[in-house]
């Protein structure tokens, strides 16, 4: 039997990719590393590279997120739910 | 450059100068080519961190390694907690809100005074971010602040005003203000950081360039000529942007040149016939067509007939091999690949190099002085008696000291003149500036003019005289567009018999270095001059005799 995938699950999954590729960009090397090695891990970077992550994500991914949201999301996984949360069709063409 | 580093610099060429430039693109791109380590200070009153990263890279691409300091945030300027200098260039940044109460005035009147405060403390060129909004108010700010840091040597006002108006309402974000410290959207902060690593700090820095060298075939129109014939190529409505865009460039003083690999006879009907092209013939300062010759020789051709380096020109061409080659030749030339003739357009609105903080006055003269220059040789040729081709040409030398008029000139002519400079000292307009107010110091300026043209400031002389009864030149330079008309020995003695009168002696020492291209002014050395050791020549015949034919005064 085929396995079916969640609609959730893909979009993650491709999403996931691309918050790690602007963490790799903005990030210094070693705290992208361990922000990846650990993605639940938060406060890794601080407030002003926060605003710069942010702000590259929603250029990527042509999506806009809210003060409170912009404060919430300090790990790689909070980042990716985020951006499935704000704009889950943008994080379809993110894997497309 | 090498041509390898030059097609990786057409490939960032996508990335950096895009209207709507890219963060992660802009911050995965391949640096490979030479960079010029340029250290940056940013007074600031407000977050401006997010336009960092991204501002390095567009830097990069215009040859800079900037490393960039941040000031504490500082509402009042007092720059108490500077950091050690000494930098390469800084950049004052204020958040206009807390200013909203004062009148436009008293703003322009405080920033100048800490404007001038900061350049009695650096030497660095000084970018002062004007104010950005399109009301009444700001552009009473900014028209007060330009008049006022006019004053100010190597102070600049850059034109936010500018950016914000291209990015309308997505320019500010007042909603994540409490979030990311700034009124400014990510997207304003960007442009922001493109158009200071692009066009503001180069500009500052004196990276300017000349004029532009374009191709013709899928450049300028779709189609090779040679095969397509003149009524075959195809002008579409984005090719009339384009030469639309050079156009506008020349009206400001670039010159505008053509380089093809055609035929001039096909070339010539080309501009004769096609009535859809905005350039006309008469547009075009300078001609490098050939079936034969590569381009790198057309190119120096084109700069030769322009009396300006090669590297001065962009080069412009939709073949990236062509861009290797030339720069293969000439590794300083900056290139432009024109994927499309929309892109390309759009590209010439952010290059490096094209854009200048104030006119010096040159820009329109050096176009008129080219052509003039043509009526000149050709009159010339037509003499039989050198005098008499001077004495019909009437000329006017007009000679000036510590003439705070011509200061942002003869900055010009210090740091772009190669042929004749006899020390290439290539002197900032804070230094020349101080220069001029101090007694034992004197900047002599000369302008010239004939009955065809008038070709302001051409030459400068910086002198020194010592409590030792000495005086010592640290560097003449001329115009290359003044040379070879016959007046510069005339021009030179002046020169140096005013600082001779003016320092009570009889011998002028003059210091010499030895330059890639100052071939011209070494060779005149040696032959008025005798070299007493390894940096210095001593003029002593300083009689100003040989003047009928020119008309000599001075402006006080």
């Amino acid at each position: 039997m085929a396995q079916v995938t969640s609609r959730q699950e893909r979009p993650s999954a491709d999403v996931s990719i691309v918050v790690a590729e602007v963490l790799h960009a903005v990030l210094p090397p070693e705290d992208a590393r361990r922000a990846l090695a650990d993605p639940t891990a938060a406060d890794l970077w601080d407030s002003l590279l926060q605003i710069e992550v942010l702000f590259t994500l929603e250029q990527e991914l042509d999506v806009r997120f809210s003060p409170q949201q912009m404060r919430g999301a300090t790990s790689a996984a909070a980042l990716t739910c985020l951006v499935v949360e704000v704009a889950p069709e943008s994080a379809s063409k993110a894997g497309a | 450059m090498t041509p390898e580093q030059a097609l990786s610099h057409a490939v960032a060429q996508r990335v950096v100068l895009a209207e709507r430039p890219r963060r992660l693109e802009l911050l995965r791109m391949n640096i490979s080519w030479p960079l010029t380590p340029l250290r940056l200070l940013i007074h600031r009153s407000t977050i401006i961190e997010p336009t960092i990263a991204p501002l390095l890279r567009f830097a990069a691409y215009a040859g800079f390694a900037v490393e960039a300091e941040l000031s504490a945030l500082d509402h009042s300027l007092s720059f108490a907690a500077t950091p050690p200098g000494p930098f390469d260039a800084e950049v004052v940044w204020l958040d206009d809100e807390p200013f909203e109460t004062h009148s436009p005035q008293e703003v322009a009147a405080f920033v100048t005074a800490r404007i001038a405060a900061r350049r009695a403390a650096s030497n660095a060129p000084l970018l002062v971010m004007g104010w950005p909004g399109d009301g009444a108010r700001d552009r009473a700010i900014n028209a007060d602040l330009e008049e006022r840091i006019a004053d100010i040597p190597d102070a600049y006002v850059c034109p936010l005003a500018e950016v914000a108006a291209e990015g309308a309402d997505g320019f500010y974000d007042d909603e994540r203000t409490s979030v990311t410290g700034s009124r400014l959207s990510g997207d304003g902060l960007l442009a922001i950081a493109q158009r200071l690593g692009l066009q503001w700090l180069p500009a500052a820095l004196g990276r300017s360039l000349r004029g532009i060298a374009v191709d013709l075939d899928n450049t300028l129109y779709d189609g090779v000529l040679e095969e397509d014939g003149v009524a075959g190529i195809e002008v579409r409505e984005e090719h009339r942007g384009l030469q639309r865009e050079l156009l506008s460039l020349r009206a400001r003083g670039f010159f505008l040149g053509i380089i093809s690999r055609n035929s001039p006879a096909d070339v010539e009907d080309l501009f004769k016939q096609r009535d859809d092209f905005l350039i006309k013939a008469s547009s075009v300062d300078a001609w490098g067509v050939s079936l034969e010759m590569p381009k790198a020789d057309s190119l120096s051709s084109v700069a030769h007939d322009l009396r300006i380096a090669p590297d001065a020109l962009l080069f412009v061409d939709d073949n990236g091999g062509e861009l290797a080659a030339v720069v293969a030749s000439f590794p300083d030339v900056q290139t432009l690949h024109a994927a499309s003739p929309e892109v390309t357009a759009s590209a010439l609105q952010r290059c490096p190099g094209l854009f200048r903080f104030r006119d010096a006055g040159a820009d329109s003269l050096r176009l008129r002085d080219l052509a003039a220059d043509q009526i000149r040789r050709s009159l010339r040729d037509a003499s039989h008696d050198p005098q008499e081709f001077l004495a019909s040409l009437r000329i006017e030398m007009t000679l000036a000291f510590d003439h705070r008029q011509h200061l942002a000139r003869i900055a010009e002519l210090s740091r772009k003149t190669n042929q004749f400079s006899t020390n290439l000292a290539r002197l900032t307009e804070t230094q020349l500036s101080a220069r001029m107010t101090k007694e034992d110091h004197r900047v002599l300026s000369v302008a010239l003019r004939d009955r065809l043209t008038d070709s302001g400031v051409i030459a400068f002389l910086s002198a020194a005289r010592s409590t030792s009864k000495e005086v010592v030149v640290e560097d003449i330079c001329i115009s290359c567009r003044a040379l070879g008309r016959g007046v510069e020995p005339l021009m030179l003695r002046h020169m140096l018999a005013d600082v001779a009168e003016w320092a009570d002696i009889c011998n002028v020492q003059i210091l010499w270095r030895h330059g890639p291209r100052n071939a011209p002014a070494l060779a005149w050395l040696r032959d008025v001059a005798t070299q007493i050791d390894d940096r210095r020549f001593v003029v002593t015949d300083l009689n100003t005799d040989g003047a009928d034919n020119v008309k000599v005064e001075w402006r006080r």
